[in-house]
């Protein structure tokens, strides 16, 4: 057996010898080799941006899925827990990390980089102080002035300020000092932007025409840090401040007279069985078309379940004060949704790992229906869309 | 100007500090500035506090607890952790494994011991200096606030005060009563 199976291998060696050259040679006329080459531009279309916030170092991105069906066109990457920003136009993202060449030991920096959407591509670096928050990733951390001129960046040392950078100049102007005061919340013209201080009340701070100088109003208290504690998250709507408590209470502020002012205080579940609470990170969403407000909310609310992953999005008619519908969703922690008459919500899990696509449907009392997902590869608390 | 804000927020780090402590000692039980008054004393004073030596073993006195304290993320101490406990990484409940410190700053949660009904003060101190998982992390967040209230803040990271920002492991150590 051994003698007839080294015969047959013998013969096809030997036919494979000979005719190897003439099949080289019909490959040869056929083939066209490959080159490796970089794609210049992402797929056009509207996006969807995720901040993938890495807290081992690095490095954090940004993902970009289209819109329409969440594939993934495109990311830039920075260092060490981002945090993430982008142009009301959608074509430029700007994120702040910290770069530790060490990883985690030794000096580091925190750098702001702003990318390009279209191409990926880094356009400009510049330095921050070695000062920026390193906390999960809020979009009430990283926030432009309403003309785009000026970004504000969060500090925690744990003593808390923002850094001005003048994005026209390319550099850093001015560190406003702001005690007991978190997040950014941008108004909608001129400079200057109010915070949630530790005593229920907020302060705006208003920047002078270069961003060198500032001024600051404190409110009257807003809430109560202790009994209804209200998360970082916030959202336009009519021009007002929107937050909401870990309690779902949605406090609707007015910030257009220079100092924050309370406007209403409405408790969307109330009345509700099961013990309702808000839960997860990004909380509150304003459809502006319909004037509809998406919650993330969870049963059984208890103490340390606000960041919990979401069993329903509530979609709440804040004119009208109704609960309108309560969609079922895959555990999310984060909801974004469009301005569009016909509202798309999107959303995150971080359990999951994944970006959700939710149709809404203004005639079935704005109920979100499932119609696509992705991997959104980390831990991801942030997202928005773009035009 | 840059240094002038440098020496403000290093000024206010301090006064915050003493000024949290100050009220800490006469505020009402349960209220903020008592726990963060705890939040900004843990890292300042934890190394002045009995300390412990002996992996886990010495500290449970005077709170009724066994000899090994439990890693269960339920036990009492933990109502406020968010992330892993240093005791699953080479370290214990109160030490930092090899190789890494405490946090100069810390969160604090005010969590009861069911063993004598009392509410005590628990810092949540990170091991900073290293980096690389080591067990299950526990996410009870009992009295966890956002950032505007940075004391309890369990969602940033608590390395930002030091030079190796890190973040390995987290203990929870008692550092006092909640009256």
């Amino acid at each position: 057996m051994a003698h007839t199976l080294s015969a047959l291998l013998g013969a096809a060696c030997l036919v494979g010898a000979v005719a190897g050259p003439a099949s080289a040679l019909a490959q040869d006329a056929e083939f066209v080799p490959e080159h490796a080459t970089a794609k210049e531009t992402m797929d056009p279309g509207p996006n969807v941006f995720v901040n993938m916030q890495n807290w081992r170092g690095g490095p954090s991105a940004v993902y970009m899925y289209s819109a329409n069906d969440l594939t993934l066109k495109g990311s830039v990457s920075g260092g060490a827990q981002s945090h993430f920003t982008a142009s009301k136009d959608g074509k430029t993202i700007y994120l702040v990390s910290g770069f530790y060449p060490r990883i985690s030991s030794g000096a580091g920096e925190h750098v702001l980089q702003i990318f390009d959407v279209a191409t990926n591509r880094l356009q400009k670096e510049i330095v921050l102080p070695y000062k920026v928050t390193q906390y999960t990733d809020d979009r009430a951390l990283l926030q432009l002035s309403a003309d785009e001129r000026f970004l504000y960046v969060q500090n925690a040392t744990p003593a808390t300020s923002v850094t001005v950078v003048d994005l026209s100049k390319g550099k850093v102007v001015q560190e406003v000092p702001s005690p007991g005061c978190y997040g950014i919340y941008p108004a909608t013209k001129g400079y200057s932007y109010s915070a949630i201080c530790n005593d229920g009340t907020f302060t705006t701070f208003a920047l002078g025409a270069d961003g060198t100088t500032f001024e600051s109003k404190k409110s009257d208290k807003i809430f109560d840090p202790d009994a209804d504690p209200i998360y970082l998250a916030s959202e336009r709507a009519e021009g007002d401040l929107l937050f909401i408590s870990y309690h779902a209470n949605v406090y609707r502020l007015s910030d257009s007279e220079g100092v924050v002012k309370p406007v209403s205080v409405t408790p969307i579940a109330a009345g509700v069985d099961g013990n309702w609470g808000t839960s997860g990170y990004s909380v509150v969403t304003y459809n502006d078309a319909n004037g509809i407000l998406f919650v993330p909310m969870a049963p059984d609310h208890h103490d340390g379940s606000h960041y919990h992953a979401a069993k329903e999005v509530w979609a709440y008619d804040l004119k009208k004060k109704e609960l309108l519908y309560r969609s079922n969703v895959d555990g999310l922690n984060a909801v974004y949704v469009t301005d569009d008459a016909l509202p798309v919500l999107y959303g995150l899990s971080i359990d999951q790992n994944k970006v959700y696509k939710y149709e809404v449907d203004p005639g079935a009392r704005f109920a979100a229906k499932k119609v696509a997902e992705h991997a959104d590869f980390g831990f991801a608390t942030t997202l928005a869309s773009s035009p | 100007m840059a240094k002038f804000i440098d020496n403000l927020m290093e000024w206010m780090d301090t006064m915050a500090e003493a000024r949290t402590r100050r009220i800490a000692s006469v505020a009402g039980r349960r209220s903020f500035l008592q726990k963060a008054g705890g939040a900004l004393v843990g890292g300042i004073v934890l190394p002045m506090l009995p300390y412990d030596n002996s992996n886990g073993a010495a500290f449970a006195r005077g709170l009724g607890e066994p000899g090994e304290i439990p890693t269960d993320c339920e036990y009492w101490r933990y109502c406020s952790l968010h992330g892993g406990l240093c005791a699953h990484c080479g370290g214990s409940i109160t030490q930092c494994p090899p190789g890494s410190m405490p946090s100069k700053v810390a969160w604090v949660g005010t969590c009861r011991n069911p063993n004598d009904d009392k509410d005590y003060l628990v810092s949540y101190n990170d091991c900073c200096g290293k980096g690389g998982d080591c067990g299950e992390a526990c996410s009870r967040q009992e009295g966890d606030r956002p950032g505007y209230r940075m004391g309890l803040a369990s969602e940033s990271s608590w390395c930002v005060a030091n030079g190796d920002k890190g973040i390995h492991c987290t203990l929870a150590v008692v550092v006092g009563i909640a009256q």
